[in-house]
């Protein structure tokens, strides 16, 4: 059984439903992250977990015990530490008390929980500033204060709400590697809020993808990457080539399809999709920009290879990127090499079959 | 500028030489300078300082007590009803203070089933009454500068709402809370439209006090120097608040803080 169960989670905000019948699981010692566009419903859901909402359906069980379908367990007594975006530590507390906060409140002796402190002031690496308000500090030192107050009761489940999203790319990259590596060594159970990709590609074990309160996919970062489930996550997640077309012919044995697109009448796709296609449905033919292959001479014995022209092309540092346009229509390429064709010259692109995915 | 400059500090200058002088009515300027009108205050009134501050006083407890939870039920929790209390506490500032002073006087009058109007606890009650809105106004303004994380981090740290409530809202609270409760007590001090109905002999406060001898006329130096004492204690007061806002500040956001 998971660590935290999910179960058929709704909540509404008056008119606005904010968590449409989730389903999801946590395991034990996992770091899964909630990721989506603006207004998907992360924070909500990060909240019922919390005890901060209370959901109108649906239950979430935590280590085997219910917190709604039993009464409601209010948010002290869920055993729970959380990082919020604002960071909201306590203006009117030093560094110090705002940690031993928690541990205050169970009454531990004040020994232990001097080393206590001690031991998560060292790990977030903030000793030596215990006497200090949280005014007197930067965003990242008040980031890892949060972090240290959510972690020193050794909670159960630690939830994480855009922690990094007011601080600045570099340190925001930085902390990333920190927290994760710090949480998978305490091995806690952890449900991480972001609206960035690369982070939660970096820090997860597993995401599920959000949109409009529903949860579209849950898988590890590469799975959610190589396989995903729609459109939506497959634009969410990295860039991809979508190529409207419909579906001619689907070959039963290997779940090859054939497309007929804007500018070929055949095009294969032969990785297989997540929902099944009959001809004629109206689909996407789509294809990562770096699994596109470029050659200057058509090649000998290869499906799926169309000419097309250049229409910009940008060196980004250490890749190639260009938009090409075949018979209109544009696709976007990405090789990780110098091409001497110029804006305006033709080329072969190869849509390798084994790559081109089938998305609604 | 100078009109508005004008305005304000005509009142203390009008009051400070009428109160300090004697039969001063047709001359540009007092003539004859006294503290006689201020010894016969306090020689022959004292009672109306000191019911002025205990009415003023309970009635702050009552808000204290009853006005600030009430306040905080509304503002922060989903409490149900919450919405009637919010509207029947704002409905309060519909009524001038004659209706409530009249209405109160009828109402808990002798020979009803709560007969308060005998009482001079009426007076502080009626004080408070008048003024709850003002609470719930002041907790509403501090509440939006509180930001609520601040309280459910201190939830998801083990703390239940009213552990919250003192460890972490109260005291960034503190500030707010404070300057209005002085204000809330300036408020009550100088209250005398609904006063003026419930009095009874013995009950007079400083304002009833100034309107009595205004009333009974010739008595203006003594209204006067009634009138002085009061801006003086409430300008002490508003000292007070200055001082807080600058001083408990500093205690509440710690040294550096905004
Ligand atoms: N307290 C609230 N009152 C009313 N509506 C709310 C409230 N909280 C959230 N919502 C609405 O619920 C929906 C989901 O909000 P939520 O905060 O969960 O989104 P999110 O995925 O965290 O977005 P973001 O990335 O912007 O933080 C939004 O449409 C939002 O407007
Ligand atoms: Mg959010």
């Amino acid at each position: 059984m998971a660590f935290i169960e999910i179960r058929n989670l709704f909540k509404r905000f008056k008119k606005v439903v904010a968590v449409n019948h989730i389903e999801l699981e946590v395991n034990e010692g996992e770091m899964l992250t909630l990721l989506g566009p603006s207004g998907c419903g992360k924070t909500t859901t990060l909240r019922c977990i919390a005890g901060l909402e209370k959901p109108e359906e649906g239950d979430i069980v935590i280590d085997g015990k219910p917190m709604l379908s039993q009464g409601f367990v209010e948010p002290s007594k869920r055993g729970i530490g959380m990082v919020f975006q604002n960071y909201a530590v306590w203006p009117h507390m030093k560094v110090y008390k705002n940690i031993i906060y928690g541990l205050k409140l169970q009454r531990i002796p004040k020994q232990e929980m001097h080393e206590k402190a001690q031991q998560v002031l060292e790990l977030v690496g903030l000793d030596g500033l215990e006497e200090r308000y949280p005014v007197q500090l930067s965003g990242g030192q008040q980031q890892r204060v949060a972090l240290a107050r959510a972690l020193v009761g050794n909670p159960k489940v630690l939830l994480l709400d855009e922690p990094l999203s007011n601080l600045d790319a570099k340190l925001r990259e930085e902390l990333r590697f920190e927290i994760k590596s710090l949480v998978r060594r305490m091995g806690i159970t952890s449900v991480y809020v972001t609206h960035d990709q690369a982070e939660a590609m970096v820090i997860s074990d597993r995401i599920a993808v959000m949109d409009s309160g529903n949860v579209v996919q849950i898988g590890t970062p590469l799975e959610i990457y190589d396989k995903p489930a729609n459109r939506f996550v497959a634009d969410f997640i990295g860039t991809m080539n979508f190529m409207a077309g419909e579906v001619v012919q689907v070959l039963q044995d290997t779940e090859a399809v054939y497309v007929r697109t804007e500018f070929s009448e055949k095009m294969l796709c032969k990785t297989p999709s997540i929902t099944a296609t009959t001809p004629g449905e109206e689909v996407y033919a789509s294809i990562r920009p770096e699994d596109v292959e470029v050659f200057a001479e058509p090649p000998q014995g290869k499906e799926n290879l169309f000419k097309g022209t250049i229409a910009h092309k940008a060196y980004l540092g250490n890749f190639l990127y260009f938009f090409v346009s075949v018979n209109g229509t544009m696709i976007r390429v990405q090789v990780p090499h110098h091409l001497p064709q110029e804006e305006g010259q033709e080329l072969y692109l190869f849509l390798n079959p084994e790559k081109c995915m089938i998305l609604l | 500028m100078i009109f508005i400059a004008t305005l304000v500090l005509l009142i203390p200058v009008v009051l400070g030489l009428a109160a300090f002088s004697r039969r001063w009515v047709l001359e540009p300027f007092p003539t004859d300078w006294t503290l006689e009108n201020f010894r016969l205050i306090l020689l022959e009134s004292p009672g109306l300082i000191k019911n002025s501050f205990k009415f003023s006083l309970i009635a702050l407890l009552f808000g204290i007590g009853f006005g600030l939870p009430a306040a905080y039920l509304i503002v922060r929790t989903r409490m149900p009803g919450r919405d009637a209390l919010d509207f029947v506490i704002t409905l309060m500032l519909a009524f001038p203070g004659i209706a409530v002073g009249v209405s109160y006087l009828l109402g808990f009058w002798k020979t009803t089933p709560i007969p308060l109007a005998d009482s001079w606890i009426i007076m502080a009650l009626a004080l408070f009454a008048r003024r709850l809105p003002y609470f719930l106004r002041m907790a509403h303004a501090s509440y939006l500068q509180l930001d609520i994380s601040l309280e459910e981090a201190s939830e998801v740290s083990g703390a239940g709402k009213i552990r919250t409530f003192f460890n972490i809202s109260l005291p960034l609270l503190l500030k707010g809370v404070l300057v209005g409760v002085v204000m809330f007590f300036i408020m009550a001090f100088q209250e005398i439209s609904t006063a003026v109905f419930l009095y009874q002999g013995g009950w007079e406060t400083l304002p009833i006090g100034i309107y009595l001898d205004w009333h009974r006329g010739m008595e203006f130096g003594i209204a006067a120097a009634k009138a002085f004492l009061m801006i003086v204690i409430t300008f002490i007061l508003l000292l007070i608040i200055s001082r807080i806002s600058g001083g408990v500040l500093k205690a509440a956001w710690g040294p550096g803080g905004t």
